[in-house]
């Protein structure tokens, strides 16, 4: 068994030419976690992946391989393994070559890489393709391959970028499930870079959302979905996503108003406890997530009108019309017998809302 | 009326594509038939009774196959030197991030053709004569290496263009050296671009005629291209069976050496393939 390695990224700041990648992150990723990099394209995940394999060099901070400063190490002194949104299969060589390509080039015996070749072949069955060239396999197959060659070797550190945004959707979601089960039987310290926020939520023990080469937000996929740190994230994250409408906040006498566009809310306070004093002048966004807006029986907190009713078989999406913003509703519920522009009351789960100020779009319930 | 016009129109277009046909293929079938006469003549003559006469006389001849000898050495050499370094260079001109390496690129390529070109012979020869290569098959190579290697640079940068980085990289990561990356992808993946490039070089050299004839003062060192000249009698009137001959075996190279490597690798124009 490999050992267990634990990274470490102290400030680290990349810069090409005048252009910021990546501005002055730090994070930890413990041994055997599956670290997710999330983020829109062109905030630095890549670029903060390629540090750490080494593929670039940081231009402040420095990386620790536990404890080891690998900084300006070059990538074959890290030990790690790389799977590209491409696969990078080398077309010239066969499965079987391409797989024993990283025991080729650390001088393993011949009958020993054969051996390997074989035996992770197995693992990820692929064994019966070992004489193919990588330009007769099908798209899932090439990925297998890649991985096996990845994971040949026992690196410390498996690093994944993009490596299912080439697969159609139905393979994708297989492959998301097998990378998992693979992952978590090895325990390898992995590191995802995806802008898939589905895909991170799904994989990963702890992610980081990233934006214009710095963190938003740290920590376990639920954390980051129920209590998302700023309104970047909490737009990012979440499929439907969650709805944020700006809103001025009004404290009267023991009771806050919300003022949507075009319609009123009063609440006793105690059902919406800020952590920051409310500026009836200020603008905020307030957030909650689909699942959280209820559809009511009778009396609810507001009405909304049926704009659209969206089945995706386990759910229903609802959008309503409250006031001038649009609401989207999730619900199990299959049969409502709701018809469009029919008035419908419904019911916020105070717990679950979200309030952001607009300027900062920082979280202040 | 309309389909008159039209007959006439595919007959005439017919007739000019077969006169230019045959004025093209005349000297042609003239270099395949005449070497089997008996008494060969500038005219195009089927060779009724074919006789290999004329090829045992230039065979008979020591300097002749001398010629051929040469000729071999001095273009599987200037091939062999710009096959190689066309392709390290190639490799670094693509992947080496370096200002202004496009002008750089540009330039090369366009005094490339100064080097092996009639202007340049008198410097060319002054130079060689310093560094005491005049009449040697390595001043010839080098000259000829010199002159191509700029467009086969050019040429294979894009073949190197054409293959993804992430190759590299993932030999990077997976523990591979520079050089083993090379070996072990870059080389293969430009092979096609290679023997374009090696088929090209092979075959200018192979009949250039003014630089070995400029180059080179023994006659023992001439390679065909320049030995051809030397098939007259005392008046300089060309003995035709014996050019014949040796014109048909001089082609044999070249057209063997298309065969064989666009049999074995087959002639592309880009690099790579498709994952």
């Amino acid at each position: 068994m490999t050992q267990i390695t634990g990274i470490k990224l102290n400030s680290i700041v990349k810069r090409f030419g005048d252009v910021t990648a990546v501005n002055n992150i730090s994070f930890e990723i413990k041994p055997g976690e599956f670290f997710a990099l999330l983020g829109p394209s062109g905030c630095g995940k890549t670029t903060t992946l390629r540090l750490i394999a080494g593929l670039e060099t940081a231009t402040k901070g420095t990386i620790l391989f536990n404890d080891q400063d690998v900084t300006r190490a070059e990538p074959k002194e890290r030990d790690i393994a790389m799977v590209f949104q491409d696969y990078a299969l080398y077309p010239h060589m066969t499965v079987a070559e391409n797989i024993g390509y990283p025991l080729k080039v650390r001088k393993v015996n011949e009958k020993e890489k054969a051996k390997k070749v074989i035996e992770t072949a197995k693992q990820f069955k692929i064994d019966h393709l070992l004489d193919r060239k990588p330009g007769q396999l099908s798209g899932g197959q090439q990925q297998r391959v890649a991985l096996a060659r990845a994971l040949v070797h026992q690196p410390k550190v498996f690093l994944f970028d993009e490596p299912l945004s080439n697969l159609d959707a139905r393979l994708r979601l297989e492959s998301r499930t097998f990378l998992k089960h693979i992952q978590s039987k090895l325990g390898i310290t992995t590191i995802y870079v995806t802008h898939d926020q589905a895909e991170a939520l799904a994989l990963a023990d702890r992610m980081a959302v990233l934006k214009d080469g710095q963190i938003r937000q740290l920590g376990t996929p639920q954390e980051i979905y129920e209590q998302p740190a700023d309104s970047f994230v909490a737009d990012f994250i979440g499929d439907p996503p969650m709805n944020l409408i700006d809103c001025r906040l009004n404290p009267i006498k023991g009771n806050l108003e919300i003022l949507f566009p075009g319609i009123k809310v009063t609440i006793p306070e105690e059902k919406l406890v800020l952590n920051k004093k409310v500026d009836p002048k200020k603008d905020y966004i307030f957030g909650i997530r689909p699942e959280h807006v209820i559809l009511a029986d009778r009396k609810g907190d507001i009405e909304g009108k049926v704009y659209a009713i969206e089945t995706l078989g386990s759910m229903t999406l609802i959008t309503l019309m409250v006031g001038d913003s649009r609401v989207r509703v999730n619900t199990h519920e299959m049969n409502l017998g709701l018809k469009i522009e029919q008035e419908v009351p419904i019911k916020l789960n105070y717990d679950m809302v979200r309030i952001y100020e607009k300027e900062s779009g920082l979280l202040i319930k | 009326m309309k389909d008159f016009k039209k007959v006439m129109f595919r007959l005439g277009y017919n007739v000019l594509v077969v006169f230019l046909s045959a004025f093209f293929a005349l000297p042609i079938l003239w270099l395949i038939f005449t070497p089997f006469n008996e008494k060969p003549t500038l005219a195009l003559e089927f060779p009724l009774n074919p006789t290999l006469a004329n090829f045992a006389k230039v065979f008979a001849n020591d300097y002749t196959i001398n010629a051929f000898q040469n000729s071999l050495i001095q273009s599987f050499g200037a091939t062999f030197l710009v096959i190689i370094l066309a392709s390290l260079a190639a490799y670094a001109f693509s992947r080496v991030r370096l200002p202004g390496k496009g002008i750089i690129m540009y330039i090369l390529v366009l005094f490339s053709s100064v080097v092996t070109g009639i202007a340049a012979m008198v410097p060319v020869f002054f130079l060689l004569l310093k560094v005491g290569l005049i009449d040697t098959h390595i001043g010839v190579i080098l000259v000829f290496s010199g002159g191509f290697l700029p467009t086969a640079v050019f040429l294979l940068k894009d073949f190197v263009d054409s293959i993804s980085t992430t190759y590299e990289e993932s030999a990077l990561v997976a523990g591979a050296s520079r050089l083993q990356i090379f070996k072990d992808i870059i080389f293969p993946l430009t092979r096609p671009g290679m023997v374009v490039v090696g088929v090209f070089t092979f075959v200018q050299v192979w009949s250039n005629f003014l630089i070995p004839f400029l180059l080179l003062r023994s006659s023992e060192k001439m390679p065909a291209a320049v030995a051809i000249y030397a098939f007259t009698n005392d008046v300089g009137i060309p003995k035709i069976d014996l050019i014949s001959a040796y014109s048909l075996l001089y082609t044999i190279p070249v057209v063997a050496i298309y065969i064989f490597t666009n049999k074995k690798y087959g002639f592309r124009f880009y690099g790579g393939l498709k994952g």
